[in-house]
């Protein structure tokens, strides 16, 4: 304690001198006979400084009597302190008190040889723990405890301390004149290398020190999207995670997957990242998924095809403008601390905190407009009449009034664009975000809100709005030993929407189809429906998110803290959809006019206990973790009603007043509890080792099945920090860097699904309620375990003006949990299993280059390019010829693969043939893969995943002007075209003329334009390979230019910063896709182009 | 260094406090309870134990039974318009891609309505084994229910087998749960399957009883008449003439119980529990039959019916016929069924097994036993209630078979899909050694016919996960 006294001059280090001048401002205060305290807090109000002193100090101060204006910090401190027996230092923001007698001590002391030195560190937000010192001569080490506070014997006067921590700028700092204390404020790192990269359980490093494969997308990248889903925003950023937007509707379905698909299953979801908010789980499927909410049910499940319930779309209701990064968590030395649920990756979300210094409020806001700019060539009225006859022509069969009204009753001359019509509207955004954020003494805060408004291109415009608001307090204690700091996030969205396929109909729709009649009501003469009907219905899907993070944390001993974090997220949704009888064909033999409305909650409580020691052993730091997680998730559908048949329309909305009613009910939690250690060592900053084990209990097994060890072992070398590279001018920085590791899965489609459960059937019999065998059981599945591979270069060059990361991996996917296909004839179509003699590889390189062409004064250019070349591979399948997969997959293809029969051109008769691969003399059109035995004749053609993907970002600012642009490109996959969505040519629906053409080209219109069925038509669509074509494109996915005021213009205007910008989301799409868009689909409206203007100002 | 203020002091305790009972509680969690934890937390189901617990709730099961047939299509109407569309009765009136298929008897292996039959059949034989296992290892239910439960479910077992084998020809026997047993079951012989249903409805017949009494005198679940019923027929399309006759009869005798609604009352025929009926599932909670809104709402919007009946069955009637009077409905464009009248409301169930079978079943046995007159009087009680003069035709087996194929084409049009089953089991009038009477019928009728459509293929779907099922010949 001694030496934390000795420090009167020793403040006035360098640090101090370079900033004490650049921080004054003026200060208006008048007091009589105020305690000092008093009047340290009105400065530190109107400055932003922070004081920092003992209390026992400042009871033998003299009460103060003061009446200054506009004077300076320094002026003020000057008069405060003249008859004090204390004194003061400016350190940056921070005004250091202290005893005024001291110096002689110091120089009392000082004459003693130093044998110990101790100081504290600081950073930009308070005192900086675990921070590196070493004595630069010996390489002896330690770290700083949670004060910032080091003691290290045996620096003598000569010696430097190199003082480094995760994301600050290393520093040196002579020990000369030091007397034995010195106090060091860190800077930021400038260096990309060293932005701090969040880390599972709240660790952090640095890309310059990480073991693991992590991605990080700032906030800042965020900002510059006006995206309603953050997952939109990571487009083209990261490698290694693929992100496909399902449609462009307000809230629409994203599917994203890190590093290929793992998972036998299908579903997007068997292959779902784990998703981490603030350090707590985020439902990463919808929560009506029976996963969730344990069965099948309501009305979720009926209308999984609108937004925003699909897969990827619990994020819609996180407010992108509310996070700070987000880090993608890849390989297993990243990942396996995460255990099971890691095994398809992590995303962890880290939302903004506030920060130390002078309260900040900031505002932004953006409007706009989007529009569908993908439109498909359709067949004008003459065309498609022409073709309706031919094709009647075709069947032998001749059209009457009622089998063909657009032949007979319908204007054949006037050709309606139901694109237009449809999908041609114009849809708004609007956007406003406002953050007030400070912090003084130990203390931070932060408090944000957000509105975000957002319609459709239909013409009803409905849409969606969200709404939330979000806060992070953040504090320390006096003694630096205690931290709390608690958040928490709300959300509300609210989206409206009609419930029919739009994007079908603007293709389908015939040309000459009028919606309405003459009196103006709808006309239903058309077979495939009328799309103003569809207006008439109602989705509605009101959510609410609760996502709350409590941590506490104790500095036992120096080095040693403990740590529990209490998270607690919250989503609910309540669903309706109403289908009234104004909206249906009246002659629609089966339709009740009907209300489905559900209400689904899922609640996750999840608590970390950890404890953390970080200790410096021989000349490295030891970082040693251990912990538990216990977390319950309970899915619930409170209720779930269908309710049908009401006399009136006018009574819909009043269940009482249905003919049929039924209800349903779940409830179905998930408990999960583990056990986990890490440890880390840093050999001065050249080789680091990362080793974990964990070991993790699921309530989704059976008995004996339930427990699973997973774990990994990363290590990095840090070669350019050798001295034979220290010294390169070019190169200046190097890294090798590789791990291996298991981690598991327990994704299961339905929980318990290992015991007999009985459900409840939709109605009673003669007054008894039923029960029906819900599941096929299967006693014995168990954890799903993927093996992870990886191997990285990373290097820079020119001062790191150019980064290039090179990344290897190689997963391997085994005990595969799927739900396993059976042939009905046992009751069911699938059942639980583990299939433990098939393996998965997803293999793939990833490189990441980020360059700084450019760096002047006034003009700064920056580029990042990145490209990942996934490969996906079914690498072994025992016995799978007695399996249901037979028939989908082969081994040595991906999991993704498109099997069909080849198309080889016409017969005499005009009659598609295809190849008898397996030569048995038939086309076995519902046969297997030829490559599986004789049973089939389908092959190989393609694969219906990327073969690489990426995008490139360049950001330009020349003085206060910036402009950012993101190209997306996605290659070398097969999509199925619009062929495979529309009618059969011929029968009464409108058809692409490409297609038309295509297949008049190839001579097939003899066989397909027919007014009847045909199953030529059928086969060569269906089974053949004609319709796959291949979907690749380059999409300009961003562009934002935006220019900030210069001070001067904001001066008087009180303000710290004011931004204007225009933003522009998915600007053109090259590619040779035919349909609406190559990553939508043939049908699906497609990403809108979407352009804002904001605004954005700082106070 | 970094001191700082005051009340922080007093705080730190505080956090104390709740940090180290943090870690005091959660030490203590995992040390007792963390395998309690982790046992699973489900409240709305429950597991088969408890639904065999007893006999209260057994109930449930059978209720879930029924109810699933009451509700699903395949068991409400889609078998009739089907089988009526791959026979002669039945056309839809526009081109529909899987409807065109069964009319031009061109099915595809993918078709998802033939799939709709196969998946749905064998769903319910799984909850029949499930309470067949069940309550045999139940201790808790009394041996009486448990009987009744069992009896039950083996007649609905084999009602669902006698269906599949018929449309599909030898079809996996399933008669059990275990998915070990039963997921790559190959096909049985129709011989296997047709013994196991007249087991299953032997042991029916004699666990059940009598009467209607457990159903509140509804005809909603299955007695010991019904599985008589069923199994006249079994025997009958099995060609044990003998039994046939024995168990029309016997189902018959129960006058009181079961009688023909007269001809003034044949628009009674198909309401609720009437004298005619013999089990009907009850569709009182979902309102009309299925099979009512499925033929009359499109007639009842436009006019004329999306179903047509073929004209030549139409005019295949005698124009003093009461079933054509009461039972088609003639419209200008196209006729349509109407032995369902009601699109709503709850007068009509829907009728899974009535008394007039039972007197074709009977007459047609007769006649193969050379019961002539025997056979003319069952098909003369069919024919008065009508409203036709009684028969004048049946002389000998040759032209019975003609007056009973008739009398059964009339009688039982567009119902559960009889005249595709007759159509395929009787053998052709030219080539009986060879060829059907569905080649004779069917052959004339469509150009697209052959043989082998008198199966259906075996859906792709259940051959893709069960290697060992072989598809039908001619798919």
């Amino acid at each position: 304690m001694i030496a934390m006294k000795l420090t009167t001059i020793l403040l006035l280090a360098a640090c101090l001198q370079v900033s004490a001048h650049g921080f004054s401002q003026v200060v208006t205060i008048s007091e009589k006979n105020a305690p000092l305290e008093k009047v340290f807090s009105i400065i530190e109000r109107q400055t932003g400084y922070t004081f920092y002193y003992k209390i026992e100090l400042l009871q033998r101060a003299n009460k103060v009597s003061i009446n200054v204006k506009n004077a300076t910090v320094e002026k003020v401190l000057e008069s405060l302190f003249k008859d004090q027996p204390l004194t003061w230092n400016i350190v940056e923001k921070n005004i250091v008190v202290k005893e005024k007698e001291v110096r002689q001590k110091i120089e009392e002391t000082a004459i003693a040889p130093t044998a110990d030195i101790r100081g504290v560190v600081i950073g930009e937000n308070g005192s900086i723990s675990g921070a590196n010192v070493v004595i630069k001569r010996t390489g002896k080490a330690t770290v700083t405890n949670g004060k910032g506070e080091f003691a290290l014997s045996g620096a003598g006067e000569d010696d430097i301390l190199v003082i480094s921590s995760i994301g600050y700028a290393k520093q040196e700092v002579p020990l000369k004149d030091k007397k034995g204390f010195v106090y060091v404020q860190l800077k930021l790192s400038p260096d990309k290398l060293d932005e701090v990269t969040i880390l599972a359980y709240g660790g952090t490093t640095t890309r310059r020190l990480s073991t693991g494969s992590v991605s990080r997308v700032t906030g800042e990248e965020i900002a510059k999207q006006p995206v309603s889903n953050v997952l939109q925003a990571l487009v083209g950023r990261t490698t290694g995670m693929s992100i496909s937007q399902a449609s462009g509707l307000a809230g629409g379905e994203v599917t994203f997957q890190i590093r290929g698909q793992n998972s036998f299953n299908n579903d997007a979801y068997s292959s779902a990242p784990l998703v981490i908010v603030d350090g707590v789980p985020y439902p990463n499927v919808p929560i009506t998924h029976p996963s969730v909410s344990g069965t099948t049910n309501g009305v979720g499940n009926n209308v999984t095809g609108f937004s925003p319930i699909g897969y990827g779309n619990t994020l819609y209701n996180l407010n992108p403008g509310d996070i700070e990064s987000v880090e993608i968590l890849k390989d297993a030395d990243a990942t396996a601390i995460y255990g099971s649920r890691a095994g398809n990756g992590v995303m962890l979300i880290t939302t903004k905190k506030g920060k130390q210094g002078k309260t900040k409020v900031d505002i932004n806001a953006y409007t706009g407009v989007a529009l569908d700019n993908r439109r498909v060539d359709l067949l004008t009225t003459p065309e498609y009449i022409a073709l309706r006859r031919e094709a009647f022509k075709n069947s032998g069969t001749t059209p009457t009034a009622t089998s063909a009204p657009d032949l007979f009753t319908w204007d054949s001359t006037k050709t309606i664009d139901w694109q237009d019509k449809l999908l041609g509207n114009t849809a708004h955004t609007t956007d406003i975000n406002m953050i007030m954020s400070g912090g003084a003494g130990g203390t931070s805060f932060l408090i944000s809100g957000n509105y975000h408004h957002e319609n459709t291109i239909y013409p009803d415009r409905r849409g969606s709005q969200k709404a939330g608001a979000h806060f992070s307090l953040n504090h320390t204690s006096g003694s630096g030993k205690f931290n709390i700091s608690l958040s928490g996030i709300v959300n509300m969205a609210n989206t409206k929407m009609p419930t029919g396929s739009y994007g079908s109909f603007a293709y389908q729709a015939p040309p000459n189809f009028e919606a309405f009649d003459a009196a103006g009501n709808l006309k239903w003469d058309w077979s495939g429906g009328n799309p103003y009907a569809s207006m008439r219905t109602s989705y509605s899907n009101k959510s609410f998110t609760l996502t709350s993070n409590l941590l506490l944390r104790y500095t036992i001993l120096p080095g040693l803290d403990a740590k529990t974090t209490i998270g607690y997220t919250r989503m609910e949704t309540d669903q309706q959809q109403l289908s009234p009888k104004i909206a249906a064909n009246p002659s629609n033999s089966f339709f009740q006019s009907s209300n489905l409305l559900s209400t689904n909650r899922s609640q996750t409580l999840n608590v970390e206990p950890q404890l953390q020691y970080i200790r410096s052993v021989a000349l490295g730091t030891l970082n040693v973790m251990a912990g538990a997680t216990i977390m319950k998730t309970i899915g619930e559908m409170p209720f779930g009603v269908s309710a049908y048949n009401f006399s009136s329309d006018a009574y819909i909305n009043n269940i009482a007043l249905a003919g049929t009613i039924s209800n349903n009910t779940t409830y179905n939690a998930y408990q999960y509890v583990s056990f986990f250690s890490r440890l880390n060592y840093n050999w001065q900053n050249r080789y680091i080792v990362n080793g974990s084990f964990r070991r993790d209990g699921s309530s989704r097994f059976g008995p004996g099945n339930r427990y699973g060890n997973f774990g990994a072992i990363g290590a990095a070398w840090l070669f350019s920090n050798e001295s034979f590279a220290k010294n390169s001018s070019f190169l200046s920085f190097g890294k090798l860097r590789g791990s291996i590791g298991w981690v598991g899965s327990d994704n299961v489609t339905k929980n318990y699904s290992f015991l007999p459960l009985y459900a409840s059937t939709t109605y009673p019999y003669n007054g008894t309620p039923g029960l029906i065998p819900d599941i096929l059981e299967n006693p014995d599945y168990g954890w799903e375990s993927t093996s992870k591979l990886e191997g990285a270069l990373e290097l820079g060059f020119v001062k790191n003006r150019i980064l290039i990361t090179t990344a290897w991996y190689r997963n391997r996917t085994g005990n595969q949990l799927i739900t396993y296909p059976v042939s009905t004839q046992t009751g069911f179509a699938s059942y639980t299993a583990n299939l433990n003699n098939a393996v998965v590889q997803n293999t793939g390189w990833e490189i990441e280059l980020n360059t700084i062409n450019i760096n002047n004064k006034n003009f700064r250019w920056t580029t990042s390019f990145n490209i990942t070349i996934p490969d996906n591979k079914l690498l072994k399948f025992d016995g799978m010829e007695k399996t249901g997969f037979a028939n989908s997959l082969q081994v040595g293809k991906s999991l993704m693969s498109n099997f069909a029969i080849p198309f080889i051109g016409l017969d005499s008769a005009g009659k598609p043939q295809f190849q008898d691969v397996n030569k048995n003399g038939t086309i076995d059109y519902f046969g297997g893969i030829a490559a599986n035995g004789n049973k089939g004749d389908k092959v190989y053609v393609g694969k219906s995943f990327a073969g690489y993907y990426g995008g490139l970002t360049n950001t330009v600012s020349y003085k206060n002007f910036q402009l950012d642009f993101t190209f997306q490109y996605t290659g070398d996959l097969q999509k199925k075209n619009y062929l495979a969505s529309i009618s059969q040519p011929g029968q009464m629906y409108n058809v692409p003329r490409k297609a038309i053409d295509d297949l008049k080209a190839k001579g097939l219109d003899k066989a397909f334009f027919k007014s009847s069925f045909s199953t030529d038509y059928f086969f060569y669509n269906f089974i053949g390979d004609a319709p796959y074509m291949n979907a690749s494109f380059i999409r300009l996915t961003n562009a934002a230019l935006s220019w900030n005021f210069s001070e001067k213009l904001l001066k008087p205007l009180h303000m710290a910063g004011l931004r204007a910008y225009l933003q522009a989301q998915n600007l053109f799409v090259i590619s040779n896709y035919d349909g609406f868009d190559p990553e939508s689909g043939a049908v699906a409206v497609p990403p809108l182009f979407r352009i804002v203007a904001g605004i954005q100002c700082t106070f | 260094m970094y001191i700082l203020k005051k009340s922080t002091m007093q705080l730190t305790t505080f956090y104390k406090t709740i940090l180290y009972s943090c870690f005091i509680l959660s030490t203590a969690f995992f040390t007792t309870s963390c395998k309690k934890f982790l046992e699973p937390d489900y409240k709305t189901q429950v597991t088969k134990d408890v639904v065999f617990t007893n006999d209260a709730n057994a109930q449930a099961a059978i209720a879930g039974l029924y109810s699933t047939m009451a509700t699903i299509t395949v068991f409400n109407g889609e078998i009739t318009r089907m089988a009526g569309f791959a026979s002669d009765e039945l056309n839809y009136y526009t081109s529909n891609v899987s409807f065109d298929q069964f009319q031009n008897n061109q099915l595809l292996a993918s078709n998802s309505n033939v799939q709709g039959i196969w998946d749905n059949y064998y769903k319910v034989i799984y909850q029949c084994n499930a309470i067949i296992e069940n309550s045999e290892a139940s201790a808790g239910m009394t041996d009486a229910f448990k009987t009744q439960l069992i009896g039950e479910a083996r007649f609905l077992r084999a009602f669902c087998h006698f269906y599949l084998v018929n449309f599909f020809g030898p079809v996996p026997l399933i008669t059990a749960t275990a998915k070990e047993i039963t997921a790559n079951a190959p096909r049985n012989t129709v011989e296997e399957v047709y013994t196991q249903m007249k087991a299953d409805l032997t042991g029916a017949m004699s666990a059940l009883p009598g009467d209607y009494a457990i159903s509140g005198s509804k005809r909603i679940r299955a007695n010991k008449w019904a599985a008589a019923a069923l199994l006249a027929r079994v025997y009958l399309y099995t060609k044990d003439w003998s039994n046939a006759e024995a168990m029309a009869t016997a189902v018959l005798a129960n006058t009181g119980l079961y009688s023909l609604q007269t001809a003034a009352d044949i628009n009674n025929v198909f309401l609720k529990n009437n004298s005619e009926s013999i089990l009907e599932w009850d569709r009182t909670p979902l309102g009309a039959a299925y099979e009512g809104s499925l033929f009359q709402s499109w007639f009842n919007y436009f006019g004329y019916f999306d179903h047509t009946i073929l004209p030549t069955l139409v005019n295949s009637f005698d124009s003093t016929d009461l079933r054509k009077a009461n039972w088609i409905k003639i419209a200008s464009t196209a006729s349509g069924p109407y032995k369902y009248k009601s699109t709503s409301g709850n007068t009509e169930n829907y009728l899974v097994l009535r008394v007039a079978e039972q007197y074709l079943i009977r007459a047609e046995a007769r006649a193969q036993q050379n019961n002539i007159s025997g056979a003319k009087s069952d098909i003369n009680v069919i024919r008065n209630r009508a409203g036709l003069a009684s028969d004048t035709t049946m002389v000998n087996k040759t032209t019975a078979m003609a007056a009973i194929e008739n009398e059964r084409r009339h009688e039982l049009f567009c119902e559960w899909g009889h005249r595709w089953f007759d159509l395929k089991r009787w053998p052709s009038l030219t080539s009986p050694a060879t060829k059907t009477r569905a080649d004779d019928v069917l052959g004339a009728l469509k150009t697209t016919w052959k043989s082998t459509a008198i199966l259906f293929p075996v859906p792709q779907t259940a051959r893709d996960a069960n290697p060992e099922l072989t598809q039908n010949e001619g798919y």
